[in-house]
């Protein structure tokens, strides 16, 4: 069956693939999760406030990235950040950022609103007898969330949080409509050159799936490791 | 001490506390009994600001509970509480529990309120056990971190909010 398949385009291509299309996917997932993880705590925390000002706004910024596809919002930003920085610039052409600068922005955006949902189900499951503890002991609301709550929030949704990086790290794959070389664009690439279609795109899934299988086995190990002894 | 004057708290339609008065002094100790449900843990959290209340006036040591203008988080620092079920702070170890509001709050050293911390472990006789988690502790031992952790905060008094049954004298 594979008798007039060339595996051996995958090993001249290996430098390229791993240096310039995975360093790409890893740089972009791991900003992406760092920028989506403090922004989506702060939208989880705007969203528990109980103030109507914060709350609502919050809540529509999730609802609206939740219903948008993510290859629209990659299109989106790519065509529309550089207007926006035209606009509060005040410069007279349209801001160049660069397909990296505006695929992070994205992500980090759209992980965002996932990340806020986590942490929302993360800081609802710690007792309110904890802020009631905390807040006897004279803490104040920072005080409160950044020693007791979300501490114990972070940690109960590790597990969550680190699957949801896992899917990020797939859906990197989507920055080839700005023909971005990740992973999947330089496998691409060098499939359309060579004329090698089946073998790249064969190797390439294999890439993905070994590395996610990988990660989703040693976050099931880390579970156990890092929850609180109750 | 703590004075309470014609307190009432509502929760929507249902009155939990009715024109509760009374008068703690300094040094003395004030139990307040009654069955399960008859609002005690909420009497005990109007007094240090956990719980709002409609009608009436708080004051400890001169401040007004109730007021908007008040300090709340200033007022509970020096108003040490002990909860129903302790609520010790999971994910930090028992040493870290009885530091983290002094360090934080009052702005002591970490290592004077360590001191402190130990000399508190020490009186409750849980000095080997600083380094444990309180989910490896049993119930009596946790409650004595408790008490401890709200001591390490030198408060001018003490609130206790639990059943007598679980108290291992000591």
């Amino acid at each position: 069956m594979f008798s007039n398949f060339d595996f051996d385009v995958i090993i001249r291509s290996l430098p390229y693939l791993f240096y310039d299309g995975m360093t790409f996917t890893l740089t972009l997932t791991a900003l992406a999760t760092a920028g989506g993880v403090v922004w989506g705590t702060l939208l989880a925390l705007m969203r528990l406030s109980g103030m109507p000002p914060l709350s609502l706004p919050a809540a529509g910024y999730v609802n609206l990235m939740r219903s948008v596809p993510l290859v629209l919002m990659i299109f989106w930003f790519y065509f529309l950040v550089p207007f926006i920085g035209q606009w509060v610039t005040g410069a007279s052409r349209p801001i160049q950022v660069g397909a990296f600068a505006s695929s992070l922005v994205t992500f980090t955006l759209f992980e965002a609103a996932y990340f806020c949902e986590i942490m929302r189900a993360g800081i609802q499951s710690i007792p309110r007898g904890q802020v009631a503890a905390a807040q006897a002991l004279g803490m104040n609301y920072v005080q409160t969330m950044g020693y007791i709550v979300l501490p114990q929030a972070f940690r109960n949704m590790v597990p969550v949080l680190l699957t949801q990086t896992i899917i990020l790290f797939q859906d990197t794959s989507l920055v080839y409509v700005l023909s971005i070389t990740d992973f999947l664009g330089a496998a691409s690439k060098v499939a359309q050159r060579d004329g090698r279609l089946v073998e790249m795109y064969l190797f390439a899934a294999l890439v993905y799936f070994i590395i996610s299988f990988a990660a989703s086995l040693l976050v099931r190990r880390l579970q156990s490791r890092i929850a609180i002894i109750r | 001490m703590i004075t309470l004057e014609h307190v009432s708290k509502w929760y929507q339609s249902f009155q939990v506390l009715k024109d509760c008065s009374t008068e703690v002094a300094k040094g003395e100790v004030v139990v307040v009994c009654g069955p399960s449900g008859s609002g005690k843990s909420t009497l005990i959290k109007c007094v240090n600001g956990l719980e709002p209340f409609q009608e009436g006036s708080i004051s400890v040591a001169d401040v007004a509970v109730g007021d908007r203008k008040t300090d709340l988080p200033k007022l509970r620092a020096r108003i040490g509480m002990v909860f129903q079920h302790f609520e010790l702070f999971p994910h930090l170890t028992v040493m870290a529990n009885l530091v983290l509001a002094q360090v934080k709050v009052l702005g002591r050293g970490r290592a004077e309120s360590e001191q402190r911390g130990m000399k508190l472990l020490e009186r409750v006789g849980l000095r080997e056990h600083a380094a444990k988690f309180p989910g490896q502790l049993s119930g009596g031992q946790q409650q004595r971190v408790a008490i401890a952790r709200a001591l390490a905060m030198d408060p001018i008094a003490m609130l206790f909010d639990e059943r007598p049954r679980r108290w291992t004298p000591r």
